[in-house]
């Protein structure tokens, strides 16, 4: 432990306690799946100046990574399997996302809107499990179509 | 499917291919000849297959960010085996001892094979998973084969580059290691921002107007030295703090360094 300077164990501590409060911050979900290398729903409204956390469903018998320039977020998901990523504070505005196995059929946006207008997601986040919540559905229509 | 071949190809590849044509012609330089290498590949292929096998289960522990972590920290690693490298290589200054030869080789062997591991793995998540598909082995393999054959281009001419920018400015190479490893270091920040492990604030300025991070230079910028389009402030921090380290250890290592004076054999 002597072998440490002071300023070294100080940085090690700030480091912790930063990476600590970060990580014990609860966040507001959000639910996205894909399938037959589809995003569903294709556009997700988040809000704006939050982090929020982003879990992907593979229902796809094939990998897939999550990917995107404009949030600067690259994760593989694996088939059948779920996936977290944390993305913002962000300003509103629209972000794209991809997955990089399938960039062509695979696309969908993150869409940032003022705290006035985001949605509530706690209503979907309980039925995300169930059934898509109305404005998916009709974004999936939209998607396929 | 052969174009998106090629990219993902690229994007995993060509860190390998720089980092392989840096530390060859590093320990060149210091007489260290290619044996290092062989054992490096033949590593990383054991390992790489390994973490292919273990991945899905690595990424769901620790709330499915298992896999960051094992990322983040792998890099982590990789940017402290690079500052010894450095440190050695200078300090050894041409005159190699058998217990500084076995410590380069093996901060070398070390570095490459935790980032063909992790890189090959990476790509062969997306060669397993599209395999079997129809008629996707061909494309597979041609996509594969044009990648190469640009990663090897690319490398060829930084392996020149690097040997003509000698003369001008002696610890050409030795930057390069430094601005690769440290690019290491921004690709971890990334991971453990994305799982809510480091804080994000917003990003200080969005440079994809001039750069954008998915077009060729991009991508090229990103390989060499961990170019982001769209940093936070912590990441702009690291980032300088990590090359101010690295730079205090090679002139640490060396004094000479800062004086201008020669580092290796050739250079004598």
């Amino acid at each position: 432990m002597s072998n440490f300077p002071m300023p070294f164990i100080h940085g090690v501590i700030m480091t912790l306690l930063i990476v600590s409060f970060s990580s014990l911050a609860k966040r507001p979900e959000f639910q996205l799946r894909l399938n037959n290398h589809l995003f569903y729903p294709a556009e997700i409204e988040i809000p704006e100046n939050t982090k929020v956390k982003l879990i992907i469903h593979n229902q796809d018998n094939t990998p897939e990574e999550f990917d995107s320039f404009d949030l600067n977020r690259e994760k593989v998901i694996f088939p059948k399997k779920k996936a977290i990523i944390f993305i913002g504070p962000l300003l509103p505005g629209r972000y794209d996302f991809f997955g990089e196995f399938n960039p062509n059929s695979a696309q969908g946006t993150i869409i940032v809107v003022p705290n006035k207008l985001a949605p509530d997601n706690t209503e979907s986040e309980k039925n995300a499990s169930k059934s898509p919540s109305n404005s998916a559905v009709v974004k999936e229509i939209n998607h396929v179509n | 499917m052969l174009i998106n071949t090629i990219i993902l190809f690229l994007r995993d590849a060509l860190p390998i291919f720089v980092i392989t044509t840096i530390l060859i012609s590093l320990l060149h330089q210091q007489g260290i000849k290619q044996p290092w290498y062989a054992i490096a590949v033949f590593s990383s292929v054991l390992l790489s297959l390994f973490l292919l096998t273990t991945i899905d289960d690595i990424s769901q522990t620790f709330d499915d960010t298992g896999r960051e972590w094992l990322y983040a920290f792998s890099y982590i690693v990789c940017y402290f085996l690079s500052l010894i490298l450095l440190s050695q290589l200078v300090a050894a200054n041409g005159k190699m001892r058998p217990r500084k030869y076995i410590m380069i080789s093996a901060c070398a062997i070390a570095l490459m094979a935790i980032l063909m591991t992790l890189n090959g793995a990476n790509f062969l998540i997306y060669i397993t998973g599209f395999w079997y598909q129809t008629n996707a082995s061909n494309v597979l393999i041609t996509g594969v084969i044009l990648g190469a054959g640009i990663c090897a281009s690319i490398a060829v001419l930084l392996y020149f580059f690097m040997a003509f920018f000698q003369r001008y400015c002696r610890i050409v190479r030795e930057i390069f290691l430094i601005l690769f490893s440290t690019g290491l270091l921004m690709k971890a920040s990334n991971l453990l921002i994305q799982i809510d492990v480091l804080p994000s604030d917003s990003f200080l300025w969005d440079a994809n107007h001039i750069i954008a991070e998915n077009a060729e230079l991009g991508q090229l910028l990103t390989a060499f030295w961990g170019y982001d389009a769209t940093p936070t402030m912590l990441q702009l921090w690291l980032y300088l703090s990590a090359i101010m380290l690295a730079f205090i250890v090679l002139f640490r290592a060396n004094p000479k360094l800062s004086q201008g004076k020669t580092i290796s054999k050739e250079a004598v």
